[in-house]
């Protein structure tokens, strides 16, 4: 059992995982907000308008891509780590193919048991 | 108890703190934090909510009249059969003119006149005799109500149907001006009235209802007076304690700066008043004799109870009776409202409109102001404030040139004071008080509605009103000497006003 209940969803596109009739509490519940955050344009969310990055203002093709995603993730979770609801945030970004862009997020969930660094990737 | 409002973050945590509570009981913690699943959930319940809330608040204050809103306080009126006071019909004086001196013209029944802008007016007048200049006066009533009707002295109107001697067109000689559709919140106390004092089967509640609601003349306010029967020959007190009797007196709007006492309403609609006198147009309508807005008709409704009969031998709608008083306050007033001159002079007979002359050499008040007392008083309270010109003094008198500010021919013999800088306001604030007074009851008491006054004159009363005008330290009443109750029906009204030093 970890140390709060929230639901488990899938990471892409943040579906709610079932199991029968009954939803699935997630084992890593930090990692459900990081990656609600990850999945959610920055002003997108009316009853919350702080959850999210403000992916729109990346240009991936744009001179400098990889240094304005990683700020600019940073800036959207900077308030997790101000709260101490996650510790140890860093952010690698990487341009492949031209216009993909690749992030990786990782960090420690102060409250979770495991000492472990939590690590979310993704792309645009 | 008022319903309170929860805004859209409070009704948030209520909801995080009860399901956390649920989940603690089953030995669990909920993820309440900022941006969880729990968080965002329990925000866009309260997003709903909260308008939820909102209506609901509403809802409460539309229970009740004295919170509701617009709709919901027309709504009131229809189910209790109030409708908002649409405002009163425009009531006009015209000139005619005939094609005779000193001849009798009929006007047809159902004539009508209108403006250039097509607004129609019924005739009230049967029928006319011109004067020396081939003029005549007529009166006509708005056929709608509100402020449309009012026009201006001057205006011409036309007649649809010239009648036949007369020009078709009129001239407008005045105008008692409609007023508009009553506001929110006069119609909600109206409805609060009527709620909390039920007119029904002809009770006190139904005779002032049927006064105030009558359209021919603004009436400001009625007194009911149960078990008073009229006097045989107006004006007079009438018979208290008479089984099947009613008196109703009916108040006009408040004089204010005007020199018609408007509180005493009109015998006509226009302009005929007299004091303690039956007004005859309401006692028509409520005979069913004619309609709300005072044009006779033969298929109204009767509105006095069977029991009654119509002649007011039983029952009568009248004006107050009246009791003047003499109005004199000594003042104390501040350094920049001081009076300007000190004393008083004396008037000699040989004063004119535009030529003042008193007693002693008074050239030093050349300039200044001053209260003075016409032959003919022409404003309200009586004495006129004035700018003293300038003077002459051949012994034992001084002359004061008012060609530029008339006197009004002051009375004889009669003392000018000197007029303090706040003279209007003070004029302004006796005239609200004497406004304010109701008329005498009966004793013992059966005046409804008591208004929470018996119409006495306090000094004490009126003296705080004087102190509460800008610049007046204090305020002596000496005139009237003592504090006045008035007898039934009558009020107290303003005579005389002077101050002095």
């Amino acid at each position: 059992m970890t140390y709060a209940v929230t639901r488990a969803r899938t990471p892409s596109t943040g579906e709610v995982l079932m199991t029968g009739n009954v939803w699935t509490a997630s084992r890593a519940p930090m990692a459900e907000i990081i990656a609600m955050a990850l999945r959610t344009q920055l002003g997108g969310c009316l009853v919350l308008p702080t959850l999210g990055i403000d992916w729109a203002r990346i240009a991936k093709l744009g001179t400098g891509a990889a240094t304005t995603a990683r700020a600019t993730i940073l800036a959207g979770l900077s308030q997790y780590v101000q709260s101490g609801q996650i510790t140890g945030l860093s952010v690698d970004v990487t341009v492949t193919q031209g216009d993909r862009l690749e992030y990786a997020v990782a960090y420690r969930d102060p409250r979770a048991t495991t000492l472990l660094r939590t690590r979310i990737t993704g792309a645009i | 108890m008022a319903f309170t409002a929860r805004t859209r973050s409070q009704i948030r945590d209520q909801l995080l703190g009860y399901w956390s509570a649920e989940y603690s009981v089953r030995g669990e913690t909920l993820l309440t934090s900022e941006g969880s699943d729990a968080y965002l959930l329990a925000s866009q319940i309260g997003v709903i909510e909260e308008a939820l809330d909102a209506q609901a608040v509403q809802v409460s204050r539309d229970i009740l009249p004295d919170q509701a809103s617009t709709a919901a306080l027309e709504r009131f009126g229809v189910v209790y059969g109030i409708p908002r006071p649409v405002g009163t019909y425009a009531q006009l004086t015209a000139q005619v003119e005939g094609f005779a001196a000193f001849t009798f013209y009929v006007i047809p029944a159902n004539t009508q006149a209108s403006a250039t802008d097509g607004t129609l007016y019924d005739v009230t007048t049967a029928s006319v005799t011109t004067d020396i200049n081939k003029h005549a006066t007529i009166a006509l009533t708005a056929v709608a109500i509100g402020v449309g009707g009012n026009r201006s002295v001057g205006a011409v109107l036309t007649f649809q149907t010239a009648p036949a001697g007369l020009n078709a067109t009129v001239s407008v000689l005045s105008c008692v001006p409609a007023v508009g559709p009553a506001t929110d919140e006069v119609y909600r106390s109206v409805l609060l009235g009527r709620l909390r004092d039920r007119p029904a089967s002809g009770n006190r509640s139904d005779w002032r209802s049927w006064v105030t609601s009558y359209l021919g003349t603004p009436v400001a306010a009625a007194y009911v007076y149960p078990l008073l029967k009229p006097p045989a020959v107006p004006p007079g007190v009438g018979t208290t304690g008479t089984l099947g009797c009613v008196t109703v007196v009916a108040v006009g709007p408040a004089q204010g700066d005007s020199f018609v006492n408007t509180r005493i309403l009109p015998s006509d609609d226009l302009s005929s008043r007299a004091v303690g006198m039956p007004l005859p147009h309401i006692i028509d309508y409520i005979n069913g004799d004619r309609t709300i807005a005072g044009v006779p008709t033969v298929d109204g409704y009767q509105l006095r109870p069977v029991t009654m009969g119509p002649d007011g031998d039983n029952w009568t709608v009248e004006t107050p009776d009246t009791f003047n008083t003499f109005c004199e306050l000594t003042l104390v007033l501040s350094g920049a409202f001081a009076f300007p001159w000190a004393g008083t002079m004396f008037t000699e007979p040989t004063s004119t409109n535009t030529s003042l002359v008193v007693l002693g050499d008074q050239t030093a008040k050349e300039g200044l102001s001053a209260l003075v007392l016409p032959v003919t008083p022409d404003a309200r309270g009586n004495y006129r404030q004035v700018t003293l010109g300038n003077a002459t003094y051949s012994a034992p008198n001084t002359t004061f040139d008012q060609t530029l500010d008339p006197v009004g021919s002051p009375a004889n013999y009669t003392y000018v004071y000197p007029a303090p800088p706040n003279w209007n306001l003070i004029r302004l604030a006796v005239f609200a008080f004497f406004d304010s007074l109701a008329p005498g009851d009966t004793s013992p008491a059966s005046r409804w509605p008591a208004d929470g006054q018996d119409g006495s004159l306090y000094q004490s009363s009126l003296a705080a009103a004087v102190i509460a005008v800008p610049g007046v330290l204090s305020c002596t009443v000496n005139l009237p000497a003592t504090n006045l109750t008035p007898i039934e029906k009558t009020i107290y009204t303003l005579s005389t006003l002077w101050v002095h030093a």
